[in-house]
């Protein structure tokens, strides 16, 4: 492995230790933030009386199996309140515009929430995917897996990867807008059906639990739209599991907190830059990304390659053979990565981690 | 004897018709045995002087109940204009209560409450007729004090334009840079 993809990997199991197990880690720590939290994050919730949170009752579809998180906020990445022991943190960046638009939040207690988000997202992009994400982790050790067994990757076509992306913005829209529904007084009787509607089908509501040794609420047959929320969550793991056996991070390709990240890729501080000059065409860029991207491959001057889709894991710039012909730059300034590959010497090895 | 019955008659239409009615209703509570019934009840200004002016009546029997009332507040000219009334009551005979006030009742029953027993609060359908006070009972109210600094969170805006504002440049930038080369 080179040194990207060794420290990506630290970062990855690190980030996936804190986030899933920062309650047990930080039990202490926890109970003495508290108080220090409310001061700069305000407290979210729920409105009293609220039916939402019926929800998380023993046994309910969204029964969150764990305490309360180290820190309440929600960073730009798929962490779950389902975590065992809370986690570190509370929840993703969906649930918390899904959960506040229900409980019809006042703007101005969300403000300090989403300007965090967008500082994070600002400095980092899709980096959050690519380097912390733990259902991301999860999806790499399967593909490991895949690779172990020898089972070939599949290579999609790019519309396919446009439409997994439609998908996921229309999954994220209709989350949102029930969300906001269920919120108005005439519909708040539905909350305790409909609330948190992306949580109850989310693959990370079903794994995280599992990281603690905890069991998931598998189903929850009480009523004709539990039962409906549990099918489409069983086909959406099943998708996510065959999904990484299938191609590399084709639920990336879906994942509304990741397309959220997405807008910020071409803005933030991670520049991706080509030097068109040093390039050969070994179309060794192209073929190693995960997301199935080429622009680094197809532009012919100087530029920086930033994609939308792109999860900032850097393997192109890795793989490339031409010293100085990918690089990275974080807001400008080149930040100092050797590919340790020649071309000629290891070529074979550069094909196999292509698989 | 046919005056006497008349007169008997007179009393009682005074008694109902022309004093004013207030109905009270509570919820019995799970207790066997005597319990108090505790309450604030508003009158209209110019109706009442006195506190015997009002007693308490079980209007399944027409009796009056024995009772202990103290005013509490006046009006500017010194008629009642709220007053705590309390009066004993058993599980073992649940019936309907209401008080009734004006210048020809007298309040004959009264009590000096030696017992301590349960107490439950009354609630009143209406006041008298009047435009200066209306009560209206909407069951339990929770009120939240917002305590923070009006704009206390608001100061995030600024930040957060800021934010958007530079990754939309930034993006708009590098697009322009590829497109142009």
């Amino acid at each position: 492995m080179n040194k990207i993809s060794i420290s990506r990997r630290i970062v990855q199991v690190i980030s996936l230790i804190l986030l899933v197990y920062g309650g047990y880690i930080f039990k202490e720590w926890k109970q003495s933030g508290e108080t220090q939290q409310q001061s700069i994050f305000p407290s979210l919730k729920a409105p009293a009386g609220s039916i939402s949170t019926t929800k998380f009752e023993k046994g309910s579809i969204l029964w969150p199996s764990g305490a309360t998180p180290v820190i309440e906020n929600y960073p730009p990445t798929l962490v779950c309140r389902f975590n065992p022991k809370g986690g570190m943190f509370k929840a993703c960046i969906l649930h918390f515009f899904s959960e506040n638009l229900t409980w019809r939040t006042q703007i101005k207690y969300l403000l300090p929430y989403v300007t965090l988000f967008v500082l994070l997202c600002f400095l980092f992009g899709r980096a959050w995917c690519g380097w912390v994400c733990p259902i991301g982790t999860t999806g790499d050790f399967l593909t490991f897996l895949r690779r172990k067994m020898n089972i070939p990757v599949k290579r999609f076509p790019a519309n396919f990867r446009m439409n997994l992306s439609f998908t996921g913005y229309a999954l994220m829209v209709v989350a949102l807008v029930i969300s906001t529904l269920i919120g108005m007084p005439n519909l708040a009787r539905y909350q305790c059906y409909w609330f948190l509607p992306y949580c109850q089908i989310c693959p990370a509501r079903l794994i995280c639990p599992m990281f603690g040794l905890i069991k998931p609420n598998w189903k929850d047959f009480s009523t004709g739209i539990t039962t409906a929320f549990t099918i489409l969550a069983w086909i959406v793991l099943g998708f996510f599991i065959a999904a990484f056996y299938w191609g590399r991070r084709v639920w990336c390709h879906m994942c509304p907190v990741g397309l959220i990240n997405s807008w910020f890729n071409k803005g933030c501080g991670i520049e991706l830059h080509k030097k068109a000059v040093k390039c050969i065409k070994c179309g060794y860029c192209a073929d190693i990304c995960p997301m199935g991207l080429t622009k680094m491959y197809e532009i012919d001057k100087d530029a920086i390659y930033n994609q939308t889709g792109c999860i900032m894991c850097m393997r192109c710039v890795e793989v490339c053979p031409r010293e100085g012909c990918l690089n990275v730059r974080f807001f400008g300034k080149k930040v100092n990565i050797k590919s340790l590959i020649r071309r000629k010497t290891d070529a074979q090895k550069v094909s196999q981690q292509i698989q | 004897m046919k005056k006497f019955i008349f007169l008997l008659f007179l009393f009682k239409c005074n008694f109902l018709f022309c004093s004013e009615k207030i109905d009270i209703s509570f919820e019995y509570p799970d207790i066997k045995g005597d319990f108090y019934v505790a309450g604030t009840v508003f009158f209209p200004p110019s109706s009442i002087l006195s506190s015997d002016n009002i007693a308490v009546m079980d209007t399944a029997t027409k009796k009056e109940v024995p009772s202990r009332i103290t005013v509490s507040e006046k009006w500017p000219d010194s008629s009642i204009l709220s007053a705590e009334i309390i009066f004993p009551a058993n599980t073992g005979k649940k019936t309907a209560y209401a008080i009734f006030y004006g210048k020809e009742i007298k309040r004959g029953k009264i009590f000096s409450e030696p017992a301590v027993l349960p107490t439950v609060a009354f609630f009143t359908g209406s006041t008298g007729r009047t435009a200066e006070n209306i009560d209206v009972s909407v069951g339990q109210i929770n009120v939240r004090v917002d305590k923070s600094i009006s704009i206390r969170y608001w100061w995030y805006v600024l930040p957060l334009m800021v934010l958007i504002f530079f990754t939309v440049c930034r993006s708009l930038t590098i697009s322009r840079r590829y497109k142009s080369e």
